[in-house]
C-alpha cells in the first residue's frame, strides 16, 4: 500500500522534480563536511576572484574562499531555517486557524482581527525591526519569520476549517455523539491536512527567501558563517569583475525555492483522494 | 412534416465503450417527444448529439441526425452557430448556471435576437417584453433590469423559456427543465411550456427521468437504457399497456401517492441483466 | 410520545443582509410555532417546498439547532436548550440520515470507520460485528468496509449513511430528503429498505421530503409545512384522499402522476403570474 502510494506520488512530474531538487540540497547540507572540497572559511588572498577551475570548481570569492564549499554550507543555514521556521509557523498558524474556524464566536473574532492588523504591517520592515530588537543570529531569524508569517496559515486554515465545519459529515459526527475535540482532530484535521502540507512547502520557500534577505542586509548570522544572502551581498560589490559570484548563490536560492514550490503544487493534486 | 429524424445513431467513448446504440426517433412538427430513462441511460447524450455539444471523449460512430431534412452529423462549428438559438433552442436543467450572473436579464435576452433576427436594440427590447408577457411575468420591465441572482428559481426558468422561444425555433431541446424546481412551480413551468409550444407549433425533445412529467406534456415517448431505445410509441398507448419489461419495471419503481406501499418495487436485476445482454450482443455485431 | 415538540420557534440571522460592526444581522423567523409529535415506532413525513422550514424543523428535532422558543422532549426528557454534554448520552438513541450522502461521509475515512464512529463516541464496545451487522442490514457486504466514500455509487453511499444511523440501534431516525438525488430504481430500493428496517427494529422516523409520493409509501402520518408553520397534519390516508387545507390540495394536484390526465394542464392555479 505504502509503496504503491509512493510510486503514484512520483509519477507526478512536479512531485518527482521538486522532490529531487529539494533532496539534492538536503543531502548536500547534511553531508556538507564531506562534500565540500575545501574549508568554506579558509582564505587564500593569492587566489582572489578566480574563475572556475579544476582546483576550485566554481571559482573563489574576493577573499579567495572556495565558492562551492560556501554554497554547500550556505544550504545548511537555508534548509535549517526553512525547516524550523516553516514548521513552527505552520503549527502556530494552523492551531489558531483551526480554533478560529471551528469555534467561531469571540475566539474567531479575536484571531481574525489580530490577523488583519498583523497583515497590515510591511513584512520586511517588521522583520528588520524584530531582528534589530532580538539581536542577530539564527534564532532571531526564525522568530522573525514565525511572528510575521503565522497569519498566512491562520487565514487559509480558518477559511478551510470553516468550509469543512459546514459539511454534513461534521453534523453527522455531532449526531453520532462525538466530542468537539474528537471532531476537530479525527474528522476535520485529516481533511485540512493536504492544504497544510502544501502551504508548508510554500512557506519553506518563503522562509528561505526571508533568510536570504536578512543575510543580505547583514542582519542574520555573523559574517563567519556562510549564507547565500551574505554571498549575494558580497558578490554585488564585484559584479563587474566576477559576475558568477553573485549569480551562483542566486541560482541556488532560485533552484531550492522553485523545487519547494513544485513539490507543493504537485502534492496539492496528489493528496486529495477525490481529485485523484 | 418531420422536424427531427434521428436514424440509427450510435456513439462511443474514445476507448471504444458504446454509449448510444442504434438510437432512432422521429419528431414531427409541433410534436412533443419524451425521452425517459435513469441517469446514464444515454438520454442526455442524444440531446447533446443534436446540439453538437457531445463531451470531448464521445464520438458518433454511426447514424444520422436530420434536422428539417439536413444531416447535422459532421456539421462544423460555424454551421451550428447559425442553427442554435435560431432554429434549434435549448431549455437547460439548471436555471442559475445557464444565465450569466454578472449581466442583466435584458442584455441576455436581447443578445440572441439581435444576433439571429438582426433586430435593433429597441426592437429586441420590445420583443423581450412581449416574450416575458407570454411566460406570464407580471412586471416585465422590472425583470429586464434585474440580475439572475435577484430572481427566484421559477422566474429564472421562465426567463430561459422566453429566451428559447425568442427566435421562433422549429425545435426545442428541453433537458430536465423542471428537475430543480418545487412541485407547484414545476406544474406552472410545464403548463407554460406546453401552452407556448402549442401556440408557436414548436417541436420539443423533452428529456426527463420522470414518467409523470412525460404523461402530462408529451405526445410520444422513447424509453432508454444502456444507450438503447427499448420502447417507443404514443404516450397514451404506453401508459395504458407498457410493452417492454423495463418500462413496466420503471412504472413499478415510481412511487405514487395514490398507491399502497406494497406496489413499489425496484427494477428487477433480471430485467437489467437482459438489457445488458442485448447491449453486449449489439456491440458484438449480432442482431438482437 | 417519543418526540414531542410544542410551539417551536426559531430565528436565524438573515444571510442576505449581513450586519455591521455595531448592529448584528436582523434575524428572520424560520419556524413560527410548530407542534410536532412522533410516537415510538411511527413514521411521520414532513413535506413542504423549499424555504418552508422543513429541514430546519428536522435539525431542531435532532438538536443540531436550538429553538428560540417552545419545548422539545425526547423520551420524556426535556432537551429544548440543554448542552451537548447532556445530549451526548442520548445521541445513540437519536440518529440522522443526510440528504447528500457524499458530503455527509468524511471523504478521508473508510466505510468501516464511518459506521463505527457513533459506537466509539458512545463507548459501546465492538469487535467489528456490530459494524458488519449494520452494513449487512443496509444491504452492503463485508467487502465494502475497506472502501472510501468516493469509491461507491450514490445508492451505496446512502446505504452507508443508513448503516451509520442504525449501528447504535436507535429509537428515532431523522431522514432529510434522503432519496432526492437518486434514480427511481435506487430510490425504490432505499425506500423499501428503510421501511423494512423501521418495522424490524421498531424505529420511529421523521422523514423530510419535497415529494409527497415518496412520503406516502413510507409514512403513517404526514405534516404539511408552509412558511414556517404546519398547516395540516394527520394520517397519510386521510390527508391524501381528503386534504382540508387549500395548500395541501394544491400540492397534491401539482404532482404529475404517470397516467394520462388532460385536466392536469388546465389547473387554473398553475396559470398564475409570477
Amino acid at each position: 500500500m505504502v509503496r504503491a502510494g509512493m510510486f503514484r506520488l512520483l509519477a507526478n512530474w512536479r512531485v518527482a522534480l521538486g522532490g529531487f531538487v529539494v533532496l539534492v540540497f538536503v543531502v548536500a547540507a547534511l553531508g556538507a563536511g564531506w562534500f565540500s572540497p575545501a574549508d568554506p572559511l579558509e582564505q587564500d588572498l593569492m587566489l582572489q576572484l578566480e574563475a572556475p577551475s579544476a582546483q576550485h570548481l566554481l571559482g573563489t570569492d574576493s577573499l579567495g574562499r572556495d565558492i562551492l564549499s560556501r554554497l554547500i554550507h550556505g544550504a545548511r543555514v537555508a534548509l535549517a531555517v526553512a525547516l524550523v521556521a516553516g514548521i513552527l509557523t505552520a503549527l502556530l498558524g494552523t492551531a489558531l486557524g483551526l480554533a478560529a474556524g471551528y469555534l467561531g464566536g469571540w475566539p474567531d473574532m479575536l484571531i481574525s482581527r489580530a490577523v488583519d492588523i498583523w497583515s497590515s504591517f510591511p513584512p520586511v520592515l517588521l522583520s528588520v525591526i524584530l531582528v534589530a530588537l532580538l539581536g542577530t543570529g539564527l534564532h532571531s531569524v526564525i522568530v522573525a519569520i514565525v511572528v510575521i508569517d503565522w497569519t498566512r496559515f491562520a487565514r487559509v486554515m480558518r477559511a478551510e476549517t470553516l468550509k469543512q465545519r459546514h459539511m454534513d459529515y461534521v453534523d453527522a459526527a455531532v449526531v453520532g455523539g462525538l466530542k468537539p475535540g474528537a471532531i476537530l482532530l479525527r474528522e476535520i484535521l485529516p481533511n485540512v491536512l493536504p492544504l497544510f502540507v502544501v502551504l508548508l512547502t510554500l512557506e519553506m520557500g518563503i522562509a528561505v527567501i526571508v533568510e536570504a534577505i536578512l543575510s543580505f542586509v547583514g542582519l542574520s548570522l555573523s559574517s563567519d558563517v556562510p549564507t547565500w544572502g551574505g554571498m549575494i551581498a558580497e558578490g554585488r560589490q564585484v559584479i563587474y569583475q566576477a559576475p558568477w559570484i553573485i549569480a551562483l548563490p542566486m541560482a541556488a536560492l532560485l533552484a531550492l525555492v522553485l523545487g519547494l514550490n513544485l513539490l507543493g503544487d504537485g502534492l496539492k493534486a496528489e493528496l486529495d483522494p477525490v481529485l485523484r | 412534416m418531420t422536424v427531427l429524424d434521428i436514424a440509427g445513431l450510435s456513439a462511443a467513448l474514445h476507448g471504444g465503450r458504446p454509449v448510444l446504440r442504434d438510437v432512432s426517433l422521429v419528431i414531427g412538427e409541433g410534436e412533443v417527444h419524451g425521452l425517459v430513462g435513469m441517469s446514464g441511460a444515454g438520454k442526455s447524450m442524444v440531446a447533446r448529439a443534436v446540439l453538437g455539444i457531445l463531451p470531448a471523449a464521445v464520438r458518433l460512430t454511426a447514424g444520422a441526425i436530420r434536422f428539417q431534412g439536413r444531416d447535422l452529423v459532421g456539421l462544423d462549428e460555424r454551421g451550428y452557430r447559425r442553427l442554435l438559438g435560431r432554429d434549434i433552442a435549448l431549455i437547460p436543467q439548471d436555471p442559475l448556471s445557464a444565465l450569466n450572473p454578472s449581466r442583466r436579464i435584458e442584455a441576455q435576452m436581447t443578445d440572441v435576437m439581435r444576433l439571429h433576427l438582426g433586430l435593433s436594440a429597441r426592437a429586441a427590447r420590445d420583443r423581450a417584453l412581449v416574450l416575458l408577457n407570454e411566460v406570464r411575468i407580471r412586471d416585465p420591465e422590472a425583470v429586464l433590469r434585474r440580475y439572475p441572482h435577484e430572481l427566484s428559481g421559477g422566474m429564472r426558468q421562465r426567463v430561459l423559456i422566453a429566451i428559447s422561444f425568442a427566435c421562433e425555433p422549429r425545435l426545442i431541446i428541453a433537458d430536465e427543465p423542471t428537475t430543480a424546481l418545487d412541485v407547484t412551480v414545476q406544474q406552472q413551468i410545464l403548463v407554460m411550456i406546453r401552452g407556448l409550444q402549442r401556440r408557436h407549433g414548436t417541436a420539443i425533445l423533452f428529456v426527463t427521468h420522470d414518467l409523470g412529467v412525460v404523461a402530462k406534456v408529451c405526445g410520444r415517448m422513447s424509453v432508454m437504457h444502456e444507450g438503447m431505445v427499448l420502447e417507443q410509441g404514443a404516450v397514451a398507448d404506453i401508459m395504458a399497456a407498457p410493452g417492454h419489461a423495463f418500462t413496466r419495471a420503471l412504472f413499478a419503481a415510481t412511487p405514487r401517492y395514490d398507491r399502497p406501499v406494497e406496489a413499489l418495487a425496484p427494477v428487477p436485476a433480471a430485467v437489467l441483466a437482459d438489457i445488458a445482454a442485448a447491449a453486449q450482443a449489439f456491440d458484438a455485431g449480432r442482431p438482437c | 410520545m417519543l418526540i414531542d415538540a410544542r410551539g417551536i420557534r426559531l430565528s436565524l440571522p438573515d444571510r442576505g443582509r449581513p450586519g455591521t460592526l455595531f448592529r448584528p444581522a436582523p434575524p428572520i423567523e424560520i419556524l413560527r410555532g410548530v407542534d410536532f409529535q412522533v410516537a415510538a415506532g411511527e413514521a411521520v413525513g414532513i413535506v413542504g417546498e423549499s424555504g418552508s422550514g422543513k429541514t430546519t424543523l428536522g435539525r431542531v428535532l435532532i438538536r443540531l439547532l436550538q429553538p428560540t422558543a417552545g419545548t422539545l422532549t425526547f423520551a420524556g426528557q426535556d432537551i429544548t436548550s440543554c448542552g451537548e454534554g447532556v445530549l451526548r448520552p442520548l445521541r445513540p438513541r437519536m440518529q440522522m440520515i443526510f440528504q447528500n450522502p457524499l458530503s455527509s461521509l468524511n471523504p478521508r475515512r473508510r466505510v468501516r470507520d464511518i459506521v463505527a464512529a457513533p459506537l466509539l463516541a458512545a463507548g459501546i464496545p465492538d469487535d467489528g460485528t456490530r459494524v458488519t451487522t449494520a452494513l449487512s442490514r443496509a444491504g452492503l457486504g463485508r467487502a465494502f468496509e475497506e472502501r472510501y466514500p468516493h469509491q461507491l455509487s450514490g445508492g451505496q453511499r446512502q446505504r452507508v449513511g443508513i448503516a451509520r444511523a442504525i449501528v447504535t440501534e436507535p429509537a428515532f431516525i431523522l431522514a432529510d430528503e434522503i432519496v432526492s438525488g437518486l434514480d427511481v430504481s435506487t430510490q425504490a430500493q432505499i425506500l423499501t429498505l428503510l421501511r423494512d428496517l423501521a418495522r424490524e427494529m421498531g424505529l420511529a422516523l421523521a422523514f423530510i421530503a419535497h415529494d409527497l409520493s415518496v412520503v406516502r409509501v413510507l409514512c403513517d402520518r404526514v405534516a404539511v409545512m408552509l412558511q414556517g408553520r404546519i398547516v395540516e397534519d394527520g394520517p397519510c390516508g386521510e390527508i391524501f384522499e381528503n386534504p382540508r387545507h387549500p395548500y395541501t390540495r394544491r400540492l397534491i394536484r401539482a404532482i404529475p402522476l404517470p397516467e394520462i390526465d388532460d385536466g392536469w394542464l388546465d389547473n387554473p392555479e398553475a396559470m398564475e403570474e409570477a
